[in-house]
C-alpha cells in the first residue's frame, strides 16, 4: 500500500506542476481529478470497510503430537460490493517452547474468503494464534480502516501416550493401607496413640489409659489406596520433555482407564513455585495438560524433587516421578 | 450454478462497456486530434461491435490462443491483405488530401484495437497500459495545442479509471468483481460529469493561486542560482532573471509568452515559431503615469527590426548618431512633459518606453524606472524641429531610406496586386495632422483597413512550414495575430514607398489614474512609419488592436475595422530630397495597370475567405508507423512470454492444489530432459497428489513449486552458457 501511496503521490505533483507550469484547460481538470479521486474510491469502499467481519477459527481445539493443525481466519462482509484488500500480521506463540512465528497475510477482494495456515505440532505445545494489525484498505490502496480483531485461538498439542495400550502401573500403587479415618468413633481397625486436645472423650480406650496411666484413645483406621502423583521436570530439551510427556500420558490414560484419580505435579522452572492439577476425569485432564503446556520449558530450571511433597494429613501418596529417561522414579 | 452463470454474464457484460468506452473513447481522441472526419454513428457501432466480439473471445478459455492464431493468420496473409486493405488505408493516412476514415479503415483499426484492448480488460486486468494505448497517440496533438474532443477523452478516461478502481479486486471472484466493476464505471461516469460541470472550460484562465505558486516556485530555483548564473531565460510562461539586478538597458524583441513563444535573439525575431499562442495572464510589469487624461491606451516600445527574410526579421546596423528617439518630442515644445514609472515584475535591463520621449534612453535600468515623455502625437500640436534636432533629423533620414524600404523581390509579386486593391478603399487621415503627413498616414490607415478585411484574427494560427514565406503563409490561411498584421503591414507600407519598420512592445490599458497592470497578454507587435522631420510614428495593423484578448476591445479610438487612432502627422516631403531608392524597393505600378499584367498576381486581392475553414496540416505520423513496425516483433514475443508466465502462474495458484502439484511434476519431467536429476520429494508428492485420497496441503504444493525451481536452478547451472540462456527464455514452460 505504500507503494500505491508513493504512485499517487508522484502522480498528483506531476499533475500540480502540469497546473502551474500550463495554461491550458487539461492540465488544470487533470489536477482536480487526480486530487479528487481518492475520494471517489473511498466512496465506493466505505460501505464494505465498515461491514467486513473476520473470524479466527482453528482446525482443532486439541491435536496430538505430529498431527496436522492449523488455523483459518475467515471473512466476512455483508455489503453490495466486497472489500478490496484485507491486510493482517499473524502470531503464532508457543507458549511452552517460548518461540513466536510472524506471517503477513492480505485477504478480502470477495465478499468471503478466508486463509489457512499449519501450526508447527513437532512438539508439545500449546500453540496460541493471535491477529493483530488487522486493517482494510479502500480500492485505490491508499486509505486504511482498521478493523476489530478476533480473539486469539488456541490449538493444544498433546502428547502421544507411550504404547498403545495403557501403561502398567507399578505394584505398590493398587494396594490398599490404612490410613486414619479421621473423627470417626467407630470401627473395627484401630491404633493406640497418647490423647490429642480436641480428641472426643468416646474414643478413649480407658483400659489400655488404666494401664499406662494416661489417656489412649483409639484411631481408627480404614484402607484407601494411595494417591498417584506423577510429578515431572518441567525443564529440558524439547525431545526429552516430549517423552516424559507421553509417559505421562500414558499413566494418565491407565489411571483414568481405571477411574483413578491422580495428581500431576511440577515446579515452575523459573520461579520453582509447585504446579499442582488434580485430575479425575478427561476434562480435568486437559486442564491440566493446558496448564502444563502454558508453562515456558527452558534448558535448565528448578525441579520438583527440589521441594518436598506435601501431603494432607490423612493422604497416602505414591509418587511417581517421570522423566524422558527409561526409569521412571517411584516413591 | 445458475447463479454462477449469472454472475459470469454480468462480468462479460461489465467488461464489455469498459472496453467499449476505452475502445470509442480513445478512437474519437485520435480521430478528432488529427482532424480526421468520421461519423459518429459509424464508429459506436464498429466499436460496440468489436467490443463485443474481443470480450467474448476473451472469456472463452483458450481466447488467448485463438487471438494469436488469428494474428498468425493475418501475418500469414500480410501481402494480399496490405494490397486490398492495408495499404489505401495508410495512403489515406499518410496523404495530405482526403482526411475521411471511411468504415473498412474504422473497422479495421477498430477490431486490432479491440484485440488489444480486450486482453488487458479481461485477462491482464492492466490499467496503466490500457491508459497508455489510448493516451499516446494523442498526445503529440495535445503537446502542440490541439485538444481531441472532450466527450471521448472522458470516456476513454472512465474505462481506465473503472480497471484502476478495481484493480485490488479479485478476478477470480466473478461475483464481487462484476459489482465492483459497473459500481466503479458508474462512479466514474458520475465523477468526470460533475468534474466537468465545476470546472467549465469556456473561458478557463489559469487561476491566480496557480500564477503565484509558480513564480515562487521559479524565484525559489532561480535565487538558489543567483550569482552563479547571469542569465536571462524566456521560455513560455517561465521567465527568470538570474544575476545582476542592472544591466544595460536592452531593447529586446518580446518573446511572446505562451507556450509556444517565439524565440528571443537579440535584434532578432524568428518568425518560424509564431504559432498557436496562449497566455498565462501573468503580469509583466506596472505601469504608472502623472499624464493629463490618462485613459486609454499607450504603446511601450520594446524593439524594432529592419530586414524582413522571409522568416525573419533582423536588424539594422545601429544608427551611430544621437538617439532619434527625441525627435518626435521636438516638435511638440508647448506640451507639458509627462513621467511614466515602469515597475517590471521580473526580468530588470529591458526597456520599454513610451513614445515622444523627452529624455535620452537610460543605458542601464533595473527593475524600475521613470522617463519623461510628451503625451499626444503630431495631431495636438506640431512645431518644425530647430537646431540639433534638425540635422539630426536630416542625418537620420538618410539612414531611415537606406534600411527601411526594403522587400524581398519575392514577396513583391505576391502584394502587387494588394496595392490596386487598396487604392479603391482610401481612409482618412485625422485632419488635425499636418497636412504633409496626412497622405502618409492616410495610407497606413488603408492598409490596416484591408488587412482587416483580408485575414481574421486568430490566436490559434498555426506556424508556418520549414521554407515556406511567412507572408505567404499568412495570406493563404487568411489568419494570425499581430505579427502576422504587422509584418504583412509594414512590407505593404514598403511597397508604397513609405519607410516602415516592424516594431514590437506591450500595450498599457491606462486606467482614469495612470495605472495599468500590463499582462503577457498586452505583447503586441505593430508597424511605424517615417514621417519626415517627426520621427517614428506608430500604426496599428491588427484589426481591434487584438493583442490575445478578443479582437476589437481596445478602450480609444478604435474603429470597427480596428483603424487604431494614430494621430497622424504631415510629413514635409521636399522637392529637393527624393526618397533614396535601393534596388529591391518595389517599383511603383502604372495607376492603368490591368490586374491580368500583374506578373504572378491575381488581379484584385482575392476576397477574403470569411467562411471557408482552413483545414490544419495534417500531423505526420510516419515516425508512429516507424515506431511500431520496430516494436511489432518484440511486443509479440513479449506478448507471449508474458501469457506463458501467466499461465505458469495460474498452474501454481491453481485452487485445485493437487492438480498444481501434478502440474509441477510435468514441468520436472521436461526438466529432466535438460539433464535434471530423479527427485524424491516431487516423485512423492506428485504419487499423493495423484493417486491418494488426501488433498495436499498448502505448505506441500508450496514445497513442491520451491523444489522445482531449485532443480531448475541447480539444472540451469550445470549446462553451458548458450544453453543456460535458452533455458531462460524457456522458463515459463519449465
Amino acid at each position: 500500500m505504500w507503494s500505491r501511496r508513493l504512485l499517487y503521490l508522484l502522480a498528483l505533483t506531476a499533475a500540480l506542476m502540469g497546473q502551474l507550469f500550463d495554461v491550458g484547460y487539461l492540465f488544470h481538470f487533470l489536477f482536480f481529478a487526480a486530487a479528487c479521486l481518492p475520494l471517489l474510491g473511498l466512496a465506493l469502499s466505505l460501505p464494505a470497510m465498515v461491514r467486513c467481519r473476520v473470524r479466527l477459527v482453528p482446525s482443532a481445539r486439541q491435536v496430538e503430537r505430529g498431527a496436522e493443525a492449523g488455523w483459518t481466519l475467515r471473512l466476512e462482509c455483508r455489503s453490495p460490493l466486497p472489500p478490496a484488500r484485507i491486510a493482517c500480521r499473524i502470531r503464532v506463540r508457543d507458549r511452552m517452547g517460548g518461540g513466536e512465528r510472524v506471517r503477513r497475510l492480505t485477504m478480502g477482494r470477495a465478499f468471503r474468503d478466508e486463509r489457512s495456515w499449519a501450526g508447527e505440532t513437532g512438539h508439545c505445545a500449546l500453540l496460541e494464534c493471535r491477529v493483530d494489525r488487522l486493517r482494510v484498505c479502500d480500492c485505490l490502496g491508499l486509505f486504511v480502516l482498521p478493523l476489530k480483531a478476533p480473539p486469539p485461538a488456541q490449538v493444544l498439542v498433546v502428547p502421544r501416550p507411550e504404547s498403545p495400550g495403557p501403561l502398567r502401573l507399578p505394584e505398590g500403587l493398587g494396594t490398599p493401607r490404612p490410613v486414619p479415618r479421621g473423627k470417626s468413633v467407630s470401627g473395627e481397625d484401630y491404633e493406640l496413640r497418647p490423647f490429642r486436645e480436641g480428641d472426643s472423650l468416646r474414643t478413649v480406650h480407658w483400659k489400655m489409659t488404666a494401664k499406662r496411666d494416661e489417656l489412649v484413645t483409639r484411631e481408627l483406621l480404614e484402607d484407601r489406596r494411595p494417591l498417584p502423583v506423577l510429578t515431572l521436570d518441567h525443564f529440558g530439551p524439547r525431545e526429552t520433555l516430549d517423552r516424559a510427556l507421553d509417559r505421562l500420558a500414558g499413566y494418565a490414560r491407565a489411571l483414568l482407564g481405571e477411574d483413578r484419580p491422580f495428581q500431576v505435579r511440577w515446579a515452575h522452572p523459573g520461579t520453582g513455585a509447585a504446579r499442582c492439577c488434580d485430575v479425575a476425569g478427561g476434562q480435568d485432564w486437559t486442564a491440566c495438560l493446558t496448564a502444563l503446556l502454558s508453562d515456558p520449558a527452558p534448558l535448565q530450571g528448578a525441579s520438583v524433587l527440589d521441594r518436598p511433597l506435601t501431603v494432607d494429613q490423612d493422604q497416602v501418596l505414591h509418587r511417581i516421578h517421570i522423566t524422558g529417561e527409561e526409569a521412571d522414579h517411584e516413591t | 450454478m445458475r447463479r454462477k452463470h449469472l454472475d459470469g454474464l454480468l462480468l462479460h457484460l461489465g467488461n464489455a462497456l469498459v472496453t467499449l468506452a476505452l475502445l470509442f473513447g480513445g478512437l474519437e481522441a485520435f480521430l478528432s486530434a488529427h482532424a480526421y472526419g468520421y461519423s459518429r454513428g459509424e464508429l459506436l457501432a464498429v466499436c460496440a461491435l468489436a467490443s463485443v466480439l474481443a470480450v467474448g473471445l476473451y472469456a472463452w478459455r483458450h481466447g488467448g490462443w485463438a487471438v494469436l492464431g488469428l494474428l498468425a493468420v493475418l501475418t500469414l496473409a500480410r501481402d494480399p491483405l496490405w494490397e486490398k486493405l492495408l495499404e489505401p488505408a495508410a495512403d489515406m493516412f499518410r496523404s495530405a488530401g482526403t482526411r475521411r476514415a471511411g468504415l473498412p479503415l474504422l473497422i479495421l483499426t477498430a477490431g486490432v484495437l479491440a484485440l488489444l484492448l480486450g486482453w488487458l480488460v479481461v485477462r491482464a486486468r492492466c490499467w496503466y497500459l490500457c491508459a497508455l494505448v489510448v493516451t499516446l497517440p494523442v498526445l503529440p496533438p495535445i503537446m502542440e495545442g490541439v485538444l481531441p474532443e472532450w466527450t471521448a477523452l472522458l470516456l476513454s478516461a472512465a474505462g481506465w479509471g473503472t480497471l484502476l478502481l478495481t484493480a485490488l479486486f479479485d478476478k477470480r471472484d466473478p461475483a464481487g468483481l462484476w459489482r465492483a466493476q459497473l459500481a466503479s464505471l458508474a462512479g466514474m461516469g458520475v465523477f468526470l460529469a460533475l468534474l466537468t460541470a465545476a470546472l467549465p472550460r469556456e473561458g478557463y484562465l489559469r487561476p491566480d493561486w496557480a500564477t503565484n505558486a509558480r513564480d515562487k516556485l521559479v524565484s525559489a530555483a532561480a535565487g538558489g542560482f543567483s550569482g552563479v548564473l547571469d542569465w536571462d531565460l524566456q521560455a513560455g510562461d517561465l521567465i527568470l532573471d538570474i544575476g545582476q539586478t542592472e544591466r544595460p538597458a536592452l531593447r529586446p524583441v518580446v518573446s511572446f509568452g505562451g507556450s509556444a513563444g517565439a524565440a528571443v535573439e537579440n535584434g532578432r525575431v524568428d518568425l518560424r515559431s509564431a504559432g498557436p499562442r496562449a497566455y498565462s495572464q501573468r503580469q509583466i510589469m506596472t505601469v504608472e503615469t502623472d499624464q493629463p487624461d490618462p485613459a486609454g491606451t499607450a504603446f511601450l516600445f520594446g524593439g524594432s527590426a529592419a530586414f524582413y527574410t522571409g522568416e525573419s526579421w533582423e536588424d539594422a546596423e545601429p544608427y551611430t548618431g544621437a538617439s532619434p528617439d527625441l525627435l518626435p518630442a521636438g516638435t511638440a515644445p508647448d506640451v507639458p512633459p509627462a513621467t511614466m514609472t515602469i515597475s517590471l515584475r521580473t526580468g530588470g535591463g529591458n526597456l520599454f518606453t513610451p513614445y515622444r520621449l523627452d529624455q535620452e534612453p537610460p543605458a542601464s535600468v533595473g527593475k524600475q524606472y521613470t522617463l519623461s515623455y510628451r503625451p499626444g502625437g503630431p495631431e495636438d500640436g506640431f512645431a518644425p524641429l530647430e537646431g540639433p534636432l534638425s540635422e539630426l533629423a536630416a542625418d537620420y533620414r538618410s539612414y531611415v531610406y537606406a534600411n527601411y524600404l526594403s522587400v524581398p523581390t519575392g514577396i513583391q509579386t505576391l502584394l502587387w496586386p494588394m496595392l490596386g486593391a487598396m487604392e479603391r478603399m482610401p481612409v482618412e487621415a485625422d485632419p488635425r495632422l499636418p497636412e504633409d503627413y496626412r497622405e502618409a498616414v492616410a495610407a497606413a490607415l488603408t492598409t490596416a483597413h484591408y488587412l482587416s478585411g483580408l485575414a481574421e484574427y486568430d490566436l490559434d494560427a498555426p506556424a508556418m512550414e520549414p521554407g515556406e514565406d511567412f507572408v505567404e503563409h499568412f495570406l493563404d490561411a487568411r489568419r494570425g495575430y499581430c505579427v502576422h498584421f504587422a509584418t504583412t503591414g509594414v512590407l505593404l507600407l514598403r511597397m508604397q514607398n513609405i519607410p516602415a519598420r516592424y516594431a514590437s512592445g506591450y500595450l498599457a490599458h491606462l486606467d482614469g489614474s495612470g495605472r495599468a497592470a500590463v499582462l503577457d497578454s498586452n505583447a503586441h507587435a505593430w508597424a511605424e512609419i517615417y514621417l519626415d522631420g517627426y520621427g517614428w510614428y506608430p500604426v496599428e495593423m491588427t484589426p481591434g488592436g487584438g493583442t490575445g484578448s478578443a479582437a476589437g476591445q481596445e478602450e480609444d479610438g478604435a474603429g470597427e475595422d480596428g483603424q487604431e487612432a494614430a494621430r497622424p502627422p504631415q510629413t514635409a516631403q521636399s522637392p529637393q530630397q527624393p526618397p533614396q531608392q535601393t534596388t529591391q524597393r518595389p517599383e511603383a505600378p502604372p495607376p492603368d495597370r490591368s490586374p491580368a499584367e500583374t506578373p504572378g498576381g491575381s488581379g484584385d486581392a482575392a476576397p477574403p475567405r470569411g467562411d471557408a475553414e482552413t483545414p490544419r496540416e495534417p500531423l505526420d505520423l510516419t515516425w508512429l508507423w516507424r515506431t511500431l513496425e520496430v516494436l511489432a516483433l518484440p511486443a509479440a514475443l513479449a506478448g507471449l512470454y508474458g501469457l506463458a508466465l501467466a499461465r505458469r502462474r495460474r498452474s501454481r495458484e491453481d485452487g485445485d492444489r493437487n492438480r498444481s502439484v501434478i502440474r509441477a511434476y510435468g514441468r520436472y519431467r521436461r526438466l529432466t530432459a535438460w539433464g535434471c536429476g530423479e527427485d524424491e520429494l516431487l516423485e512423492t508428492l506428485a504419487r499423493k497428489a495423484r493417486f491418494s485420497q488426501h488433498t495436499l496441503t498448502e505448505e506441500e504444493r508450496a514445497a513442491a513449486w520451491e523444489r522445482l525451481e531449485v532443480l531448475r536452478r541447480e539444472t540451469a547451472g550445470a549446462l553451458p552458457a548458450w544453453k543456460r540462456w535458452v533455458l531462460v527464455l524457456l522458463r515459463p514452460a519449465l
